[in-house]
């Protein structure tokens, strides 16, 4: 079976810096699975994400359901793969709030009409119907989050990877977030620092330390006791 | 003014230029930034040109109060202190023609720079008030521009907020990280804010681009959908070109 994600001796670093600030990296998500990428500011959960839709080039293999992540397939890739930036407010690049959930469609060719129904619907299962009028500007900021990712998820894509995506949100906000993510058929990479958040969305735990894995399982309870967490 | 004023400003005139269309106000509102750019209010007839299309759009577009007050005030800040440079200006040579006003010899300078700095500024942000960010792109996309340029300008428009409000956040860290506060401080952050601000706005554009980049967002992109033309427009239309002939006539034959 094609994994949904896989890497495969995967090394990024940005070009001003010799040293790789993901090296060795090797491992997959199957279709629908949800991984928890973990890791301290700096391990390189961010730079992997970024690899995989190629904001960043990279050594070894990225594949996303068998295609390999390069400059020729990133028109595919980034077809198929949702990203939510670690800063909701820089992907949102309409003013009004159904335009820019309904762009992603309007790229793929829907026509105006119907990209609009299905924005109001995606709106209308994250429980923000109500903001389809407004402009982005009004919005709290776990509003935005919301918005930015009902822009990812109007496209449907297969892979969706995830940035840091409760940063700023508050404990309600985050298990509602974890919550809306689980109804998701697509294969899920979230990079974050937020265990509860984690362990309530995901399957499989990834942890990073200085780019290369050092764990990855489904015991959440060695996540803790490596991050020197009690239970 | 502070960034959610700014932003504020969009859409807020209720006026009855908001029966053209939003590519009607658009063209409409720069006839007539051309025409007070243009118009010499030096002159008597200059003069009376210009305050008649100030009016006009004044009444044509409705501003809030507030906004045309902040504007007026904000326009003397800016363009006022031009009439201290006097002394230092060079009188032009040449006798004055008798349409000119009493306005004469160094005084001229500034009060040309004045009137036009205020009429383009009073111009310009009451058709921007014409206009919500929804319909300024809906008014791009049906201009005759290519849409590169036209997403690049809503864009522009789009992150002015997130500018203005990431600026005041620094210029608030630098004031309570050590500067004094109050004016004393102005000079510190003054000194301090293009070091500070340059690099995260430079971060942000990057962030920006890789988010456009990610999501498809290109000059084909089909984000902005031209709004139509409407009746109105001509009427719109026909008198800013008349202003703007008006002003051009104005500056040829009393030069």
């Amino acid at each position: 079976m094609t994994a949904a994600l896989s890497f495969e001796g995967v090394a990024v670093r940005y070009p001003t810096s010799k040293e790789p600030v993901v090296e060795d990296l090797s491992c997959s998500l199957q279709e629908g699975e949800r991984v928890a990428l973990l890791g301290l500011n700096g391990s390189g959960k961010t730079t992997l994400l970024r690899s995989v839709v190629g904001l960043l080039p990279h050594d070894g293999t990225i594949e996303v359901y068998g295609t390999e992540v390069n400059p020729r397939s990133l028109g595919t890739v980034r077809a198929h793969v949702g990203f939510l930036f670690n800063v909701p407010e820089d992907q949102l690049l309409f003013p009004n709030v159904l335009d820019d959930v309904a762009f992603g469609l309007r790229r793929r060719g829907t026509d105006k009409k119907d990209a609009s129904d299905q924005a109001r619907d995606v709106l209308r299962q994250l429980g923000i119907a109500d903001l389809a009028g407004r402009l982005v500007y009004d919005l709290s900021h776990g509003q935005k989050l919301r918005v930015a990712l009902a822009g990812v998820l109007a496209a449907e894509p297969a892979v969706l990877l995830l940035d840091e995506p409760t940063a700023g949100l508050d404990p309600p906000a985050c298990r509602q977030l974890a919550r809306m993510l689980t109804r998701q058929r697509a294969a899920i990479l979230v990079a974050t620092h937020d265990l509860p958040f984690a362990e309530q969305l995901c399957s499989r735990y990834v942890v990073l330390e200085r780019g290369r894995i050092a764990y990855n399982g489904t015991e959440v309870d060695l996540v803790r006791r490596m991050w020197g967490v009690s239970p | 003014m502070t960034g959610a004023r700014i932003i504020e400003v969009w859409g807020s005139a209720t006026g009855p230029a908001r029966r053209l269309s939003p590519q009607g106000r658009i063209v409409t509102g720069a006839l007539l930034l051309g025409a007070v750019l243009a118009v010499d209010p030096v002159t008597w007839p200059g003069l009376g040109l210009w305050g008649v299309i100030v009016a006009s759009w004044m009444l044509a577009t409705s501003p809030p109060s507030p906004l045309r007050g902040r504007l007026l005030v904000f326009g003397l800040v800016v363009l006022g202190p031009w009439f201290l440079l006097v002394p230092w200006i060079e009188p032009p040579v040449g006798g004055a023609h008798p349409d000119y006003l009493w306005i004469e010899g160094a005084w001229a300078v500034p009060w040309r720079i004045f009137f036009r700095g205020l009429g383009g500024l009073l111009v310009g942000v009451w058709a921007a008030a014409t206009l919500t960010l929804p319909e300024l792109s809906g008014g791009l996309a049906a201009l005759p521009m290519p849409r590169a340029m036209a997403m690049l300008l809503l864009q522009i428009v789009h992150r002015t907020h997130a500018l203005i409000a990431e600026t005041r956040g620094m210029m608030q860290a630098i004031r309570v990280r050590g500067a004094a506060s109050g004016l004393r401080s102005v000079p510190t952050i003054a000194a301090a804010l293009p070091r500070v601000w340059m690099p995260r706005i430079i971060d942000r554009a990057e962030r920006v681009g890789d988010a456009m980049e990610v999501r498809g967002f290109d000059s084909t992109s089909l984000g902005m959908d031209a709004a139509r033309w409407r009746r109105a427009d001509a009427a719109g239309l026909g008198l800013a070109v008349m202003s703007l002939a008006g002003a051009v006539t104005i500056r040829v034959v009393l030069s």
